[in-house]
């Protein structure tokens, strides 16, 4: 069972919060297809939020395929990351260390080097591309 | 809400159960003896009036009777005690600490919150008073057949069943003090005042006023008037007290048939034998209390015979027989006012305190 | 779902002053609701005209679809801790609960008792004797074992330490979860307003100034920042809550429900806590009329 944490100063809401907590877990290997995630009255019990937060998360999860409710019984993880995906795990994380070495010799320092990311990684996202 | 009006009381009932249970023993205790005094002092009594070299008998009460005596006055306090510590808090101490947010916010509504609290302290005002006085009434038995005094001002508060009355008054009249005032210490001040001002007025302008006293004429018993002088007034002849049992004396007056008092200046000319200041051996500067010196009672006799012609003796009291009357009459007038505070408390919680 | 919490004009005058005035809500079932506004804006008052401590001096309202204090069922349905959660300090905290059952029809005493053992409370101190949290945690133990309805709480963590304030809430948000019972609930502090509440209701100057779901209120309001220009040219859907220039910039903070398609503005989202800040302010100018605003509509 994962637990959950938030951070207030993040700048991302409560429930996208917990839906990447479970995604990143997901790919991590920590939770696996059959797995119970915490329940609604464990998790704001834990973390002083809002119920309706968490049916929220839950919910998205479940429209992304990745979970799905019992009713009655709790919520349950229905797959994870197709094994192709995570096939492409390493050669991904090897170009990442690359292209962070290359960033590196450019002379970008963590927070330009961060800031590069995000922007970029927004601007596909908000092109559908990402 | 019963449960909880009794827990909230718990304390306070402790303390009362333990007095009375203290003053039960004692006074259990020492009834006997006191009895048995009281029962001796009538039969020297009995002979002192038989026989005519006796000037009287007194009753000298030792200092555990002395203290006892004094509980049983304390008993007229016993109201106002009740009304500023059980009944000023009762609800006043609920506002000060917002506890009536507590319980007006549980399932019961505020009228029978306070009625409850009312009922179960308020009972329990009137059966610890009511105990108390009938232990003071059962102990004082032999004193009061012996003074036949209960119907005085004094005494008529400290027996039977008018303690109730001024117990149900006094709880809820601190009640509805702590109700509109909402802090204790300031309810429990104007209970007091409030209180004690009902009390004085009724007792001192409206029970010597239910019923019309009777007057009673005596004619002057040589045997039985005094000279001296009272509050300091100039010395004048001073009737005893005439023999009415339990009667509630209010005055005695020397007069003449038409109705004028018999003056200090009169008797100075009437009687010029007497001790008046400034002429003579001195007398004794208050009432005539002990036996009075073999030539001067000669002259007050002969003086007493002598104005008998013209003046007479003129009590006003009330009769021994409305005794019990009064006594549950005022009882009741009391325990009235009681309830129509109390109703009034109702009015006010339900449709003021918000 | 009808509205736990109905109130049309409702205000409430204390020989001259008005503590609340023309206050219209609609509040919404299974939310928790957080009532926010600067000290003496009439929070206090308005969540003890909920529950039947004060009467109306002018308007109506109903909770739960009753009159508030009307009979011993309403108070059932209605679970209330005042400000400073008072306890009987002479009573013990076992004692407590057993009051809670004699006062109430329906108290579910297994769940208290369990809760206070969770606590870690000893049941024979007295209740003076709490610290502050734990008195916090009786009074809300007692609220809710008599399974209201809606629960009513006045300021409940204001005098808490920081680890009492979150033990409180995750207490009430674990009660929350497991019975589904509506919550409304006064702060001045946004931060944990934020965090708990999904519906919020801004008074200040005894009035309301904004109330409704906080999703759609955030996705409703924007910040505007652009060069300089007057406000009154704007398209007439956008409602400018606050406004301020410098010699070169302007900043708005608007309200609309459609799309902001002027390109000289950069339109940012804006944060609970920046929101009802901008309602307090201009509630705060002396004289202004203020509008109620309500989004959302009862669902």
């Amino acid at each position: 069972m994962i637990e959950f944490h938030l951070s207030a100063s993040s700048g991302v809401s409560p429930y996208q919060q917990l839906v990447q907590q479970v995604r990143r877990a997901l790919v991590l290997g920590l939770l696996s297809a059959g797995d119970q995630l915490p329940t609604v009255k464990d998790v704001v019990a834990q973390l002083a939020i809002n119920p309706n937060t968490v049916l929220k998360a839950y919910r998205e999860l479940e429209h992304s395929g990745l979970v799905a409710a019992r009713a009655g019984v709790g919520t349950f993880v229905t797959s994870t990351l197709s094994d192709s995906s995570r096939a492409a795990h390493g050669p991904l994380r090897e170009e990442l260390e690359g292209w962070f070495g290359k960033a590196r010799r450019a002379g970008l320092d963590d927070e330009s080097i961060e800031a590069l990311f995000q922007d970029t990684f927004r601007n596909l996202d908000a092109q559908g591309v990402a | 809400m019963i449960r909880l009006s009794w827990r909230q009381f718990q304390a306070q009932a402790a303390v009362a159960c333990g007095l009375l249970l203290a003053v039960a023993i004692l006074f259990v205790a020492t009834h006997g003896h006191l009895d048995h005094l009281y029962a001796v002092y009538a039969q020297a009594n009995a002979k002192c009036n038989a026989s005519s070299s006796c000037p009287g008998v007194s009753i000298n009460l030792g200092k555990l009777d002395q203290l006892l005596e004094l509980i049983g006055t304390a008993l007229v306090v016993v109201p106002a005690l009740v009304g500023v510590f059980w009944g000023a808090p009762l609800i006043a101490r609920e506002f000060e600490n917002g506890t009536h947010r507590l319980a007006w916010t549980q399932s019961v509504t505020r009228t029978r919150w306070l009625a409850t609290k009312l009922a179960v302290v308020g009972l329990a005002s009137i059966v610890a008073t009511g105990l108390l006085s009938l232990l003071v009434t059962w102990w004082s038995q032999p004193i009061d057949r012996a003074r036949q005094d209960r119907f005085g001002s004094g005494l008529f508060g400290m027996r039977n069943v008018t303690p109730l009355g001024y117990a149900a008054f006094g709880f809820v009249l601190g009640v509805i003090a702590g109700l509109l005032i909402r802090r204790t210490l300031p309810a429990m001040a104007t209970t007091i005042v409030a209180f004690l001002a009902v009390r004085l007025t009724f007792t001192y302008v409206v029970r010597p006023n239910i019923f019309s006293p009777h007057h009673k004429s005596l004619p002057l018993d040589p045997t039985n008037i005094g000279f001296g002088s009272s509050n300091g007034g100039p010395p004048s002849l001073m009737p005893n007290t005439p023999n009415l049992p339990n009667a509630w004396i209010y005055s005695e007056h020397i007069v003449d048939s038409a109705g004028h008092g018999l003056t200090s200046a009169t008797v100075a000319a009437s009687c010029p034998s007497l001790p008046f200041p400034g002429s003579g051996p001195a007398g004794s500067g208050g009432r005539v209390a002990g036996p009075v010196p073999g030539g001067i009672q000669d002259a007050l006799e002969s003086c007493v015979t002598k104005l008998s012609a013209t003046y007479h003796e003129v009590v006003t009291y009330q009769p021994a027989n409305r005794y019990w009357t009064l006594q549950w009459g005022e009882t009741l007038v009391y325990f009235v006012a009681a309830l129509a505070i109390a109703g009034f408390c109702f009015w006010w919680i339900r449709h003021r305190a918000r | 779902m009808s509205a736990v919490l109905d109130a049309s004009g409702l205000g409430k005058r204390y020989r001259q002053r008005w503590a609340l005035r023309d206050c219209t809500l609609q509040v919404p079932a299974a939310r928790v609701v957080g009532l926010v506004g600067p000290n003496g804006a009439g929070k206090t008052t308005l969540l003890q005209l909920a529950v039947g401590l004060l009467e109306p001096s002018a308007g109506q309202i109903a909770v739960l679809g009753g009159r508030p204090a009307e009979n011993p069922e309403q108070l059932g349905r209605v679970g209330f801790v005042a400000q400073d959660t008072p306890v009987y300090s002479g009573l013990s905290v076992g004692e407590h609960l057993e009051l809670g059952s004699w006062l109430n029809a329906r108290f579910d005493v297994a769940t208290a008792d369990r809760r206070i053992d969770q606590l870690g409370l000893d049941r024979k101190q007295r209740a003076g004797k709490l610290s502050g949290g734990q008195r916090a945690q009786l009074a809300l133990t007692l609220a809710l074992a008599k399974r209201p309805e809606l629960l009513v709480l006045d300021e409940p963590v204001a005098s808490l330490d920081p680890l009492a304030r979150h033990e409180f809430l995750q207490h009430l948000m674990e009660s929350v979860a497991e019975h589904s019972v509506s919550v409304v609930l006064s702060s001045h502090l946004v931060a944990d307003v934020e965090r708990v509440c999904d519906y919020v209701i801004v008074l200040a100057g005894s009035r309301v100034q904004v109330a409704g779901d906080v999703e759609e209120l955030l996705a409703s309001h924007h910040r505007l920042t652009g060069p300089r220009r007057d406000v009154t040219q704007l398209p007439s859907d956008q409602e400018v809550i606050e406004a301020s220039h410098t010699d070169r910039q302007t900043t708005l903070l608007v309200q609309t429900s459609g799309p902001i398609l002027d390109p000289a503005w950069t339109v940012e989202q804006i944060g609970l806590e920046d929101l009802v800040l901008a309602y307090m302010r201009r509630a705060g100018d002396a004289g202004r009329t203020t509008q109620t605003k309500h989004l959302g509509s009862v669902k």
